[in-house]
């Protein structure tokens, strides 16, 4: 069984290579990986032949409930940025806090990490937020390949930040283990390692980086700080409502509780929106992170179906437990850069049962390699955050040089990471003030 | 209602990738993935599992 197992795997690897040669998208590298794994099981009939659609469309709905609340974040944070919001609160940042470098490089820190935090997706943050503070960071005189270096490590630890972790949500959906607690277990040393790569990466100024003020775009006539933040608070007082008055308030979920505060950003803001050509533009930017989502959905179902991901699992389990943890810093980042979230689903899932199972506190382990995974979004193939970190901060140098410049924030990360992992049943009390 | 709610967002989703496959010109990459994406979204409104 065993061998017919790794022959079903062995031609999902040759399929997933094969496209990639093929110079196809990895959204369509791993689908073609899931059609061939289930074709190939279909020869043991595990699955029939006749079940394959049912599986793969099945597959399809294991993340619906993701794909909904990341694509009304994005267009909450895209009509906050439309609007001129962002911009704004990036003019005032360096009008108001200008000669104090520490407490400038601290609030566009903070004002990266919102809306990856509120949308769990890291590009967003680049692609909403990237390109303003990448020129505020060059006023501060922070050559490009560090604001480069900046914006990779925090957007990914935005994508990290609560409310939002995809990767801690796939893997509470797969193991059954609630997604609550996280507020403070993934809070806290998301706000700790952001402030110590920006004052590591961005301390030192460089005279001959500083650009002029006069690259910052105006905000719009009547932008004020309400039509900013009254948005963000329709937002956060739906999440705290029903949870200071559970009784008495519904349960509206991310979502819906998006919806409104988007709907609360577009009537405030102080210039006409197209709103359909904006929710247009959104859905097409965010067509490979929510194929990415459903094809890993139907690459997990036709795992679990033909027995593959029953193997990995059990790869996984009887590894020694110290191998285990030196192997996790290599391959949960690598795992994210072949698979993006589908690493989460295939070698995540497996190790949160067996962790576990020994003892481990699941949501702590859980946030302990949700600070991992991030770092694999500048790994090849995808590199997905390393790219368009590159791109919206200018840098235009070698790729090798980038990530060498992540260096320091990045071993810090990986070693909290491990830390929270190896001593997750000594920090539950973050879980508790959590709850 | 939130359950009413739920399936307007569902629609619209839907209603912007449909609109986007039809005006999609370049990519053949670009038009599978709209058709992955629409399948769940489709699947809830119809209420078929």
């Amino acid at each position: 069984m065993t061998t017919q197992i790794l022959i079903i795997l062995a031609v999902m690897v040759a399929a997933y290579v094969a496209a990639k040669a093929a110079k196809l998208s990895v959204e369509l590298s791993m689908f073609a990986s899931a059609l061939a794994g289930g074709v190939a099981g279909a020869f043991l009939k595990t699955p029939p032949l006749a079940d394959l659609g049912r599986h793969l469309v099945e597959g399809s709905f294991t993340y619906l409930d993701v794909i909904l609340v990341f694509f009304t974040a994005t267009l909450f944070m895209t009509i906050v940025n439309e609007s001129g919001g962002v911009v704004y609160v990036v003019r005032a940042t360096l009008r108001v806090f200008g000669k104090k470098r520490v407490l400038v490089l601290l609030v566009l820190m903070v004002i990266v990490l919102i809306p990856g935090a509120l949308t769990g997706a890291g590009s967003v943050s680049l692609l909403v937020v990237g390109a303003p503070v990448a020129m505020a960071l060059g006023r501060l005189g922070v050559p490009r390949k560090k604001v480069a270096a900046i914006l990779f490590i925090v957007a990914g630890l935005s994508a990290a930040a609560p409310p939002v972790n995809i990767w801690a949500m796939i893997l509470c959906a797969g193991t059954a283990i609630p997604y609550v607690g996280f507020e403070f277990t993934l809070g806290i040393p998301v706000l700790i390692l952001g402030t110590f790569t920006v004052l590591v990466l961005g301390w030192k100024k460089d005279p001959g980086a500083a650009a002029g003020p006069a690259e910052l775009p105006e905000p719009p006539k009547g932008m004020t700080w309400w039509r900013v933040l009254l948005p963000f608070a329709v937002f956060f007082g739906l999440v705290i409502a029903y949870r200071a008055w559970p009784f008495a308030t519904p349960i509206f979920g991310l979502s819906l509780e998006f919806a409104v505060a988007g709907a609360a950003a577009l009537l405030l803001s102080p210039k006409k929106i197209p709103f359909l050509t904006l929710a247009r533009d959104t859905a097409k930017r965010l067509l490979p992170l929510l194929a990415t989502m459903v094809v890993v959905g139907m690459l997990q179902q036709i795992m679990t179906v033909t027995g593959v991901r029953g193997l990995l699992s059990f790869a996984v389990i009887s590894t020694p437990l110290v191998l285990l943890f030196f192997l996790l810093p290599v391959i949960i980042p690598f795992s994210e850069g072949i698979l993006t979230y589908g690493g989460a689903a295939i070698i995540g899932i497996p190790l949160i049962w067996f962790l576990d199972s020994i003892g481990f506190h699941a949501t702590v382990v859980i946030a302990g390699l949700s600070l991992l995974w991030p770092l694999g979004d500048g790994l090849p193939p995808t590199a997905l955050i390393g790219r368009l970190s590159n791109m919206v901060s200018g840098y235009d140098g070698s790729y090798r040089e980038f990530l060498k410049a992540t260096w320091l924030p990045w071993l810090v990360i990986t070693a909290a990471g491990m830390a929270m992992i190896i001593f997750s049943s000594k920090l539950t009390f973050l879980v508790k003030w959590s709850m | 209602m939130i359950m009413i709610a739920y399936y307007v967002i569902t629609a619209f989703v839907l209603v912007l990738f449909g609109w986007n496959f039809v005006r999609e010109k370049k990519s053949r990459d670009d038009l599978v993935l709209y058709l992955l994406v629409m399948i769940p979204l489709l699947l809830r409104l119809l209420r078929v599992k």
